[in-house]
């Protein structure tokens, strides 16, 4: 056996690559369940990844704590201010939210379902070392009731989507790893909602970018961008990021908006899981003139 | 014995890869350039130049593998890759004496073009998005990776040196 090889050692390496090329062929597309070898081997890898990164986590923590003391003073101050003015705003958001529901029930509208979610807390134990995929694992997996493509946050915001689901870990897909089809539809919240899709990322600035956004739309830098909840598995009103510059696109017909993602990718250590409640059908349902008012404008 | 603790080796640098490393070189990461850790990739160069280039084809092909399961979107782009470069680096070294120099210009050529098939192997496959191959930034993963080879060359040769006879030069 081993003798043929030596003779035909062309022959072998050609029929090596050519079977290489078809598995990667094979493996390139989306597999949210991978295959049992797979599992065992990333649940197994996870329980390892798990016990070293948490100690880790929490040594390069203390240093960053020492490096945060120096700045506390100042900080304190600051955050002293603006306590202040916050006491003010939830007076405020209580008044409103208790107007609003009045006014709801005035109108006889429902509560919107497109924002309605629960979660589930999750730790990250690895992430990956290379370039191309910006892929974190957690050690949450299908047992803990994970699903593919369900939506993964930080408390700061919106950071990915659960990729491929193992018994007892999962793969979350980076926002940064966006360029591949994980387009996610945002809402830029301005005077009036501005409708999107966030389906770019620029690694040079850390930057994502949100394309064909029509001309006439007002829009400005420091703007909040959150998710718009239509379609998919994603629920409505999870924060994304902050608009830091608008461009005109290539053909100058609509405009681009750089979003700066809220929430911290480089430094990710408790996640959290979001099982939307309502997912929307995949079928366009036929309006129903009784229900006219529902609460899914917003 | 002597297997089972480079195994060993292999494994905790495979962890430390995507946890520990990941923490400390966390704040670097969102740059333009990047500290990718090949720790493992510089351990197979190791293998292949002490120990034999065919035993270093399997070792990291291997190792690929495991970076492609838990990591990646392709199986077979790392463990190409990784099984490719320390196979090239042993063939590339029958011709020399093994010193402390001439390794580490062999690690950071063999990092540098590391990254180069793995972009190739991913581009591929549509896995890149549109963005080109930046070459400068992968210079700082070449030197990082070094710079590692620099702190374990003393200890990793001796232990390399007493698995096996020396140093086998094409003769597998």
């Amino acid at each position: 056996m081993s003798n043929f090889f030596v003779k035909r050692r062309l022959l072998a390496l050609l029929l090596s690559l050519i079977l290489l090329v078809i598995i990667m062929g094979i493996t390139v597309k989306d597999r949210p369940f991978p295959t049992w070898p797979e599992r065992f081997i990333r649940d197994s890898f996870s329980l390892v990844q798990g016990v070293v990164y948490k100690p880790a986590y929490a040594v390069a923590g203390f240093f960053e704590n020492i490096k945060h003391m120096y700045s506390a003073f100042e900080e304190n101050k600051d955050l002293k201010q603006k306590m202040e003015q916050y006491t003010q705003m939830s007076a405020d958001l209580q008044e409103l939210k208790i107007e609003n529901e009045q006014l709801r029930d005035m109108l006889d509208a429902k509560e919107s379902k497109l924002s309605d979610y629960k979660v589930r807390a999750a730790e990250v134990i690895a992430r990956s070392p290379e370039r191309w995929n910006h892929t974190v694992i957690i050690d949450r997996g299908e047992k803990d009731g994970i699903r593919p493509n369900m939506a993964v946050i930080t408390p700061k915001g919106y950071i990915g989507r659960i990729q491929s689901v193992s018994n007892y870990s999962s793969q979350v897909e980076l926002v940064t790893d966006i360029e591949r089809g994980n387009h996610i539809g945002a809402i830029i919240q301005g005077k009036e909602h501005i409708f999107g899709v966030v389906e770019g990322y620029d690694p040079k600035n850390n930057l994502l970018i949100m394309r064909k956004i029509p001309m006439q739309s007002e829009i400005s830098p420091g703007q909040l961008v959150i998710t718009s909840g239509l379609g998919g598995t994603v629920p409505k009103g999870l924060v994304m990021g902050e608009i830091v510059a608008v461009r005109m696109d290539d053909q100058f017909l609509t405009k681009d908006a750089y979003i700066k993602p809220n929430a911290d990718l480089q430094k990710i250590e408790k996640v959290f899981v979001v099982e939307r409640s309502f997912v929307p059908p995949t079928e366009i349902p036929v309006p129903n003139p009784t229900e006219k008012g529902g609460g899914t404008r917003s | 014995m002597k297997w089972g603790i480079l195994a060993t080796i292999l494994a905790g640098v495979f962890i430390l890869e995507g946890t520990v490393i990941q923490i400390f070189i966390a704040e670097v990461i969102g740059s333009a350039f990047h500290f990718l850790p090949r720790f493992g990739l510089v351990i197979i160069i190791f293998i292949s130049l002490y120990l034999g280039r065919r035993k270093a084809f399997f070792i990291g092909l291997v190792y690929g593998l495991f970076i492609d399961l838990l990591y990646g979107d392709v199986i077979g782009a790392y463990a190409f890759s990784m099984a490719v470069i320390p196979y090239l680096c042993a063939l590339a070294y029958q011709y020399f004496q093994l010193n402390v120099l001439l390794v580490l210009i062999t690690v950071f050529i063999g990092v540098y073009v590391h990254e180069i098939i793995g972009y190739v192997m991913l581009d591929l496959f549509g896995l890149t998005g549109s963005e080109p191959f930046g070459w400068t930034e992968y210079i700082p993963t070449a030197i990082l990776n070094t710079l590692f080879t620099a702190i374990i060359y003393r200890p990793l040769s001796i232990f390399l040196e007493t698995m096996g006879e020396g140093r086998i030069d094409g003769a597998v």
